[in-house]
């Protein structure tokens, strides 16, 4: 049985087993869960805080993946490419003690293994570097949980610090932190994941559950952790945490998503080359073990020569460097205050086309001022302002804006308006009717000190009326006729024309449900009046909207807010816009309708958040990559549909979660500077991927050529190993490379069919050159300089015998190679610098990216001269031959810029 | 040392392969020069009509 498979099963048989003790909890009345966890009502006792948290453990996730600093080495070491350089090395080992070789000794097999040690210390580094920064960068999107404790109350504290038997206040927006059993609970709608990753959307109550055959699913009176609160509010008792939660086993069966990831996204980077160059490979080694192996007889070096070219040749480096231009761009993004929370969002912001926006907080400064509170007729009136506060005030779902602003109002009028004096402690919470958006409001019910008991509604000034039988002016209750009906929405619609959001106020008095208050008792209300609201627009959001245009992305609003505040805030920032469409006509249009006006609008109002996702889904559908920022519960859906979901520190836990990229600073200014950092990034990886496989194309194709040409092989094994490593050394720092701000003005998309056109292009001018490389050295450098009389390889044979003659063939291979490994290093450093950018005068390669190269063909012309070169079968170069390489490399240069130029034209871009 | 006189004894085959390599240079050149004045049909598009016919790349790009 596979280790996958087994792992799978042991996951069903431990989600059975939490399954059976779930079923057992929620069969029991509240009390006795309680009881067996130690707990109460109002929460656990410190003693029994820890108790219970070294009984049933603390509320972390700890995955089966090694997590340490071991683990790290180990995966650093035991990868397919090492694993290649020590078979390598063992084979060198064994053919240099086997066969007396002059050309071999065991320094190889060493060298390899060093090669090794250098790849897998890279990789440590990097994975550590990885990891501290996503480490940092989490804090940035920590979540909050409201728990309550008998000696300190309710506070709100780390999901890490929960533990079995605390009692967890959720509401609207919350993720649910632990697997709990409800005690208390009010309208509660969850987002439920299920076992297989999706979700469901399920209510759950305090009811009892007899059935003992029921899936953990199936369970009304639990909800689990990693579920996302919908609407409504409940007080539940925490029963599992950590591992021992259903989403902690499930966690651990997918524990190498992450490390999935990583190597996903440069498979991805690197996909649509990796076929092409398997298959040039796989031609390559065939032509090269014919060709050579009839040449030389030698079938068993050639074969270890071939392996060593395929390693050499590949790119084995590229997740790594791939790995680091992300990491990069990570660090370098959360200083511009924008937080990518995986690196495909990185790869997905860049290549965003249309963002989608909503209105507070974006256009608009997230600052709600109540501006009037007022009766049915307009007259400004305190009872509409005592109503709404106390509707603000008692009800426990998520408090918004016009909320806290309320609030704060009513606080600051408390003392110098007598009609509010006390109001904080006069009244006792009975019951409420929690919020959700196909209602639009919420309802309270309140007891005073004389018994008297008041239903308070607030919300949406078309559904307060849709509830309303009545309404009150100066005291006075009266029928709320038609015309009264028709008088307020003038007078709503007029305060909508000032940008002013209008929220109803109704009450009734001595409500009388049967049971629990429920929707259904909204019913019959008498309308007090309206309190309206300024969220003044944002005046840098029309500039800010420009810059994000002139980069390539549309911007669309998309609010829950009426067409007529929206027009008056579109005009005030100066968004152009042809109509506004509304939540209405779009659930009147058809499928082709609502795609045409998807495209040619940019604002849309009254909106639901299926709406909202709806339009999102009709943008993509129309080819486009689409962004949403958001950060309430209504952008939830919009964010689950969007390419790039984009949210805020201060957003609700749910929009967090669903977020690819986080803003500490919710503006759009800092979205279009991390969206200019991530198209820098793809940049640099798009740069690094083009380059590389078109050096190793090129290095590939004169390879054969120099089997099919040349008695002798251009290069060994060893060198081949040792030439790719430095040159991707060298690589790395193009994470930290300059870019052309002409590349970052547009949306950036995988190139793949541009990718292998590239490949062929370029790499040509690096075989053409290096076949030119081959004949100075073979018939003018080698001959002059590596033996004793001006001739060729193959008529040494000719002129000496025995030891000479095997000693005058070595120095002439010895020096061919050291002279061909000295130019492949120059053309591949000359390109590198060259084709970085689609410029060609204002060539401002960064500092660490020029250094690199430097030091990369620097190391490479030292080599020669050193013990190790002589070690690795490298000769010292004669002068001349550097006089040769100058005129080569001007050429090459010069034949690089036409051709980039000509790309250019050809394609339309380079990079 | 003379620089030219490298040449002196140097192998016919080498000027042969030097004409070759030569040839090669020019054609390729050629080539790109003329691609250059005839736009691919794979072309990105500039700027404005890229952003105009920009498509999804790849299925799973989500």
């Amino acid at each position: 049985m596979s280790y996958n498979k087994r792992k799978s099963l042991e996951t069903i048989a431990k989600i059975e087993q939490l399954t059976k003790k779930l079923r057992d909890l929620s069969s029991h009345e509240p009390d006795w869960v309680l009881q067996k966890f130690h707990s109460t009502r109002r929460g656990l006792s410190e003693k029994y805080v820890e108790i219970n948290r070294s009984r049933y453990g603390e509320n972390v996730i700890n995955s089966d993946r090694k997590t340490g600093i071991l683990s790290k080495i180990i995966s650093s070491v035991f990868n397919g490419y090492n694993l290649i350089l020590v078979v390598l090395a063992i084979f060198s080992f064994v053919t240099d003690h086997n066969f007396k070789n002059a050309e071999n000794n065991s320094i190889t097999g060493i060298i390899i293994l060093a090669m090794v040690a250098i790849c897998s210390i890279m990789r440590f580094i990097q994975s550590m570097s990885v990891d501290s920064t996503k480490n940092k960068l989490s804090k940035f999107i920590e979540m909050y949980v409201d728990i309550e404790r008998r000696e300190s109350g309710r506070e709100e504290t780390l999901p890490e610090e929960i533990v079995a038997g605390d009692i967890i206040h959720l509401v609207a927006g919350d993720m649910v932190p632990a697997d709990v059993r409800i005690i208390r609970a009010k309208d509660f709608f969850v987002s439920q994941p299920t076992i297989a990753g999706e979700t469901i959307d399920v209510e759950k109550c305090v009811c009892f559950n007899p059935n003992k055959n029921t899936t953990a699913a199936e369970l009304k009176n639990i909800a689990f952790m990693g579920s996302t609160v919908l609407s409504g509010s409940a007080v539940a008792v925490a029963v599992a945490v950590g591992n021992d939660t259903i989403f902690g086993v499930a966690s651990n069966n997918n524990s190498d998503q992450e490390a999935k990831e990583e190597n996903e996204i440069a498979q991805s980077a690197t996909e649509p080359v990796t076929k092409i160059l398997l298959i040039i490979i796989a031609i390559m080694m065939l032509v090269v073990l014919i060709f050579n192996g009839c040449t030389t007889g030698d079938w068993q070096d050639t074969l270890l020569y071939i392996i060593a070219m395929a390693v050499g040749l590949t790119p084995q480096m590229l997740p790594l460097i791939v790995t680091t231009c992300f990491s990069r761009g990570t660090v370098a993004m959360s200083e511009k205050k924008c937080i990518a929370k995986t690196l495909t969002a990185i790869k997905n912001l860049s290549s965003m086309n249309t963002l989608c926006i909503d209105k507070t907080g974006t256009v608009t400064q997230n600052k709600v001022a109540l501006s009037y509170h007022l009766d049915i007729h307009g007259n400004e009136e305190i009872r509409v302002l005592k109503h709404g506060f106390l509707n603000s005030f008692y009800q426990t779902g998520l408090k918004n804006l016009t909320d806290i602003e309320i609030i704060n109002q009513v606080k600051e009028l408390e003392n110098s308006e007598p009609s509010l004096e006390g109001i904080f402690t006069k009244y006792t919470k009975q019951d409420e009717i929690p919020f959700d958006f196909t209602r639009r409001r919420m309802s309270v019910v309140v007891k005073d000190q004389e018994g008297k008991t008041q239903m308070i509604t607030k919300g949406a000034v078309e559904k307060i009326l849709e509830i309303s039988r009545f309404a009150e002016y100066e005291g006075r209750v009266e029928p709320l006729t038609d015309e009264l009906k028709q008088e307020i929405l003038s007078t709503v619609k007029e305060l909508n024309h000032k940008g002013l959001k209008v929220l109803a106020v109704a009450q009734k008095t001595n409500p009388s449900p049967i049971g629990e208050f429920c929707v259904d008792d909204e019913a019959e209300m008498v309308l007090l009046g309206y309190l309206a609201f300024l969220d003044s627009p944002r005046t840098s959001s029309q500039k800010e909207i420009a810059r994000l245009n002139d980069n390539g992305v549309t911007v669309k609003l998309l609010t829950g807010d009426s067409a007529s505040i929206t027009k008056y805030v579109c005009r005030q920032v100066g968004i152009n816009y042809k109509t506004v469409i509304t939540g209405e006509q779009i659930e009147n249009m058809t499928q082709q309708e609502l795609s045409k006006a998807c495209l040619e609008n940019n604002v849309f109002a009254n909106l639901t958040p299926l709406q909202k996702a709806k339009i999102i889904e009709c943008l993509q559908e129309n080819k486009k990559i689409v962004g949403y920022l958001g950060d309430g519960i209504n952008d939830s859906e919009a964010l689950k549909t969007a390419d790039v979901a984009v949210s805020t520190t201060n957003a609700v836990d749910t929009a967090k979660e669903n977020a690819d990229i986080i803003l500490t600073e919710k503006n759009l200014r800092v979205l279009a500077d991390g969206l200019l950092q991530a198209r820098k990034t793809f940049v640099n990886i798009t740069k690094y991927v083009k380059l590389t496989v078109s050096s190793n194309f090129g290095n590939m194709l004169s390879i054969m050529f120099a089997s099919i040409l040349l008695p002798f092989l251009p290069m060994t094994s060893v060198q081949l190993l040792i030439l790719n490593l430095v040159y991707e050394l060298s690589c790395t720092a193009i994470a930290w490379d300059n870019v052309d701000m002409d590349l970052i003005h547009v949306p950036r998309l995988p190139t793949s069919r541009i990718l292998t056109k590239f490949m062929v292009w370029i790499g040509l001018a690096s075989t053409i050159f290096d076949l030119l490389t081959f004949a100075l050295l073979y018939y003018v450098i080698c001959p002059n300089f590596a033996v004793s009389s001006p001739t060729t390889f193959l008529n040494l044979q000719n002129l000496f015998s025995g030891n000479t003659l095997e000693l005058m063939q070595m120095s002439y291979k010895q020096m061919f190679r050291a002279g061909w490994l000295v130019e492949s290093i120059w053309t591949q450093v000359v390109a590198l610098l060259i084709l970085r950018t689609p410029k060609t005068m204002k060539n401002s390669a960064s500092v660490p990216m020029f250094i690199m190269s430097l030091v990369a063909a620097a190391t490479i012309n030292i080599l020669v001269y050193t013990n190790l070169g002589s070690v690795v079968g490298l000769v010292a170069l004669p002068i001349p031959f550097y006089i040769f390489i100058i005129g080569i490399m001007l050429m090459y240069t010069v034949t690089i810029v036409i051709v980039k130029k000509a790309y250019i034209r050809h394609y339309g871009r380079l990079i | 040392m003379n620089f030219f006189k490298l040449f002196e004894n140097v192998d016919p085959n080498f000027y042969i392969a030097i004409i070759a390599i030569g040839i090669i240079l020019a054609v390729y050149l050629i080539v790109s020069v003329l691609a250059a004045f005839k736009p691919s049909k794979t072309r990105y598009f500039s700027d404005k009509k890229y952003l105009e016919k920009v498509v999804r790349a790849d299925k799973d790009f989500k």
